[in-house]
Protein backbone atom coordinates (compact mmCIF):
# COMPACT_ATOMS: atom_id res chain seq x y z
CA UNK A 1 0.00 0.00 0.00
CA UNK A 2 1.43 3.35 -0.99
CA UNK A 3 1.62 6.22 1.46
CA UNK A 4 2.20 9.97 1.42
CA UNK A 5 4.43 11.49 4.08
CA UNK A 6 3.62 14.70 5.94
CA UNK A 7 6.26 15.85 8.43
CA UNK A 8 7.66 12.30 8.44
CA UNK A 9 4.32 10.64 9.22
CA UNK A 10 3.32 8.07 6.59
CA UNK A 11 -0.36 8.62 5.83
CA UNK A 12 -2.05 5.82 3.86
CA UNK A 13 -2.89 7.11 0.36
CA UNK A 14 -6.40 5.69 0.09
CA UNK A 15 -7.64 6.78 3.54
CA UNK A 16 -9.78 9.81 4.26
CA UNK A 17 -7.70 12.76 5.46
CA UNK A 18 -9.36 13.13 8.89
CA UNK A 19 -9.03 9.39 9.56
CA UNK A 20 -5.41 9.32 8.38
CA UNK A 21 -4.42 12.26 10.59
CA UNK A 22 -6.20 10.96 13.68
CA UNK A 23 -4.90 7.39 13.44
CA UNK A 24 -1.29 7.99 12.43
CA UNK A 25 -0.25 11.00 14.52
CA UNK A 26 0.03 10.91 18.32
CA UNK A 27 -1.77 13.86 19.87
CA UNK A 28 -4.42 14.24 17.18
CA UNK A 29 -7.84 12.68 17.58
CA UNK A 30 -10.80 12.76 15.27
CA UNK A 31 -12.03 16.06 16.69
CA UNK A 32 -8.69 17.84 16.25
CA UNK A 33 -8.23 16.30 12.80
CA UNK A 34 -11.57 17.71 11.66
CA UNK A 35 -10.59 21.11 13.05
CA UNK A 36 -7.28 21.02 11.13
CA UNK A 37 -9.14 20.17 7.91
CA UNK A 38 -11.55 23.05 8.46
CA UNK A 39 -8.76 25.55 9.21
CA UNK A 40 -6.93 24.55 6.01
CA UNK A 41 -10.12 24.73 3.98
CA UNK A 42 -10.17 21.06 2.99
CA UNK A 43 -13.03 18.59 3.36
CA UNK A 44 -12.12 15.91 5.88
CA UNK A 45 -13.48 13.15 3.67
CA UNK A 46 -11.08 13.77 0.77
CA UNK A 47 -8.65 10.92 0.17
CA UNK A 48 -5.00 11.58 0.99
CA UNK A 49 -3.91 10.79 -2.59
CA UNK A 50 -6.30 13.40 -3.99
CA UNK A 51 -4.65 16.28 -2.07
CA UNK A 52 -2.90 18.92 -4.14
CA UNK A 53 0.47 20.48 -3.37
CA UNK A 54 -0.75 23.75 -1.71
CA UNK A 55 -3.18 21.78 0.45
CA UNK A 56 -0.35 19.51 1.66
CA UNK A 57 1.74 22.58 2.43
CA UNK A 58 -1.12 24.14 4.39
CA UNK A 59 -1.49 21.02 6.53
CA UNK A 60 2.25 20.76 7.21
CA UNK A 61 2.32 24.43 8.14
CA UNK A 62 -0.53 23.97 10.60
CA UNK A 63 0.91 20.78 12.08
CA UNK A 64 4.32 22.34 12.66
CA UNK A 65 2.75 24.89 15.04
CA UNK A 66 1.12 22.14 17.14
CA UNK A 67 2.49 20.02 19.99
CA UNK A 68 2.44 16.51 18.54
CA UNK A 69 4.23 13.17 18.79
CA UNK A 70 7.70 13.41 20.34
CA UNK A 71 7.34 16.91 21.79
CA UNK A 72 4.06 15.97 23.44
CA UNK A 73 5.40 12.64 24.75
CA UNK A 74 8.44 14.37 26.24
CA UNK A 75 6.21 16.92 27.93
CA UNK A 76 3.97 14.26 29.49
CA UNK A 77 6.96 12.29 30.79
CA UNK A 78 8.64 15.49 31.96
CA UNK A 79 5.60 16.53 34.00
CA UNK A 80 5.44 13.13 35.70
CA UNK A 81 9.20 13.14 36.27
CA UNK A 82 9.03 16.53 37.95
CA UNK A 83 6.38 15.29 40.38
CA UNK A 84 8.50 12.26 41.24
CA UNK A 85 11.61 14.41 41.67
CA UNK A 86 10.06 16.82 44.19
CA UNK A 87 8.59 13.88 46.11
CA UNK A 88 4.99 15.02 46.41
CA UNK A 89 2.17 12.57 47.02
CA UNK A 90 1.21 12.26 43.33
CA UNK A 91 4.84 11.55 42.49
CA UNK A 92 5.02 8.76 45.06
CA UNK A 93 1.87 7.20 43.59
CA UNK A 94 3.28 7.41 40.08
CA UNK A 95 6.54 5.87 41.26
CA UNK A 96 4.86 2.87 42.87
CA UNK A 97 2.35 2.41 40.02
CA UNK A 98 -0.83 3.07 41.99
CA UNK A 99 -3.87 5.23 41.13
CA UNK A 100 -2.87 8.87 41.50
CA UNK A 101 -6.12 10.74 42.09
CA UNK A 102 -7.41 9.00 45.20
CA UNK A 103 -9.14 5.98 43.65
CA UNK A 104 -9.55 2.77 45.63
CA UNK A 105 -6.86 0.09 45.57
CA UNK A 106 -8.64 -2.77 47.37
CA UNK A 107 -9.96 -3.81 43.98
CA UNK A 108 -9.37 -2.39 40.49
CA UNK A 109 -6.38 -0.16 39.76
CA UNK A 110 -5.27 -2.51 36.98
CA UNK A 111 -5.09 0.29 34.44
CA UNK A 112 -2.98 2.37 36.80
CA UNK A 113 -0.56 -0.53 37.22
CA UNK A 114 -0.19 -0.65 33.45
CA UNK A 115 -0.07 3.06 32.72
CA UNK A 116 1.30 4.92 35.73
CA UNK A 117 4.81 3.51 35.41
CA UNK A 118 7.59 5.97 34.75
CA UNK A 119 8.82 6.52 32.04
CA UNK A 120 5.42 6.04 30.50
CA UNK A 121 5.24 4.05 27.29
CA UNK A 122 3.13 6.08 24.90
CA UNK B 1 -10.35 21.90 25.98
CA UNK B 2 -9.85 20.34 29.45
CA UNK B 3 -12.56 22.26 31.25
CA UNK B 4 -13.00 19.79 34.12
CA UNK B 5 -9.50 20.37 35.52
CA UNK B 6 -10.09 24.09 35.56
CA UNK B 7 -13.41 23.75 37.36
CA UNK B 8 -11.86 21.60 40.08
CA UNK B 9 -9.24 24.23 40.91
CA UNK B 10 -9.58 26.57 43.88
CA UNK B 11 -11.60 29.73 43.25
CA UNK B 12 -9.29 32.53 42.11
CA UNK B 13 -10.92 35.25 44.20
CA UNK B 14 -9.78 33.41 47.35
CA UNK B 15 -6.10 33.53 46.38
CA UNK B 16 -3.64 31.00 47.81
CA UNK B 17 -4.20 29.59 51.29
CA UNK B 18 -1.91 31.77 53.40
CA UNK B 19 -1.18 30.58 56.91
CA UNK B 20 0.82 32.76 59.34
CA UNK B 21 4.17 31.02 59.73
CA UNK B 22 7.33 32.31 61.45
CA UNK B 23 9.32 32.82 58.24
CA UNK B 24 11.36 35.83 59.44
CA UNK B 25 12.53 34.04 62.55
CA UNK B 26 13.46 30.96 60.55
CA UNK B 27 15.56 33.06 58.16
CA UNK B 28 17.45 34.69 61.05
CA UNK B 29 17.88 31.63 63.27
CA UNK B 30 18.26 29.13 60.37
CA UNK B 31 16.01 26.73 62.21
CA UNK B 32 13.38 24.46 60.63
CA UNK B 33 9.76 25.56 60.99
CA UNK B 34 7.70 23.01 62.89
CA UNK B 35 4.10 23.12 61.70
CA UNK B 36 0.85 21.22 61.53
CA UNK B 37 -0.61 23.41 58.78
CA UNK B 38 -0.60 20.83 56.00
CA UNK B 39 -3.08 22.83 53.92
CA UNK B 40 -0.80 25.87 53.63
CA UNK B 41 0.18 26.70 50.05
CA UNK B 42 3.91 26.90 49.39
CA UNK B 43 4.77 30.49 48.46
CA UNK B 44 7.89 31.76 46.62
CA UNK B 45 9.14 33.18 49.96
CA UNK B 46 9.52 29.64 51.34
CA UNK B 47 12.25 28.59 48.87
CA UNK B 48 15.36 27.34 50.67
CA UNK B 49 13.64 27.03 54.06
CA UNK B 50 13.40 23.81 56.03
CA UNK B 51 10.00 22.65 57.24
CA UNK B 52 9.02 19.97 59.69
CA UNK B 53 5.56 18.90 58.56
CA UNK B 54 3.25 16.86 60.75
CA UNK B 55 1.93 13.66 59.19
CA UNK B 56 -0.40 12.75 62.07
CA UNK B 57 2.28 10.92 64.04
CA UNK B 58 5.67 12.56 63.60
CA UNK B 59 7.28 15.56 61.91
CA UNK B 60 8.92 14.97 58.52
CA UNK B 61 11.74 17.30 57.48
CA UNK B 62 11.45 18.73 53.96
CA UNK B 63 13.58 21.34 52.21
CA UNK B 64 11.55 23.56 49.89
CA UNK B 65 12.85 23.85 46.33
CA UNK B 66 11.71 26.00 43.43
CA UNK B 67 9.54 23.34 41.80
CA UNK B 68 7.43 22.89 44.94
CA UNK B 69 5.86 26.35 44.74
CA UNK B 70 2.10 26.11 44.33
CA UNK B 71 1.77 22.74 46.04
CA UNK B 72 0.51 22.28 49.60
CA UNK B 73 2.85 21.46 52.51
CA UNK B 74 0.96 18.26 53.28
CA UNK B 75 1.78 16.74 49.90
CA UNK B 76 5.36 16.22 51.06
CA UNK B 77 4.57 14.39 54.29
CA UNK B 78 2.75 11.15 53.43
CA UNK B 79 0.29 10.06 56.10
CA UNK B 80 0.25 6.37 55.26
CA UNK B 81 2.99 3.79 55.49
CA UNK B 82 3.58 1.89 52.24
CA UNK B 83 2.75 -1.80 52.49
CA UNK B 84 5.72 -4.13 52.75
CA UNK B 85 5.51 -7.90 52.74
CA UNK B 86 7.39 -9.51 55.62
CA UNK B 87 7.96 -13.25 55.76
CA UNK B 88 6.89 -14.91 59.03
CA UNK B 89 9.66 -16.87 60.72
CA UNK B 90 7.58 -19.08 63.00
CA UNK B 91 5.01 -21.21 61.21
Amino acid sequence: MSSISILGFALPATAQLKIALSTKIFGIGLNTAQRICAKCGISGSTRVQELREPQLLAITKYLSTMKIDKVLKDEINGNIGKKIEIGCYQGLRHKSGFPVNGQRTKTNGINAKKLNRYPRRL
Amino acid sequence: MFSSTKILLRATWKGPNIVPLPIKEALQMKKPIRTQARAATILPQFIGLEFQIHNGKEYIQVKISEDMVGHKLGEFAPTRKPFKYTQTKNK
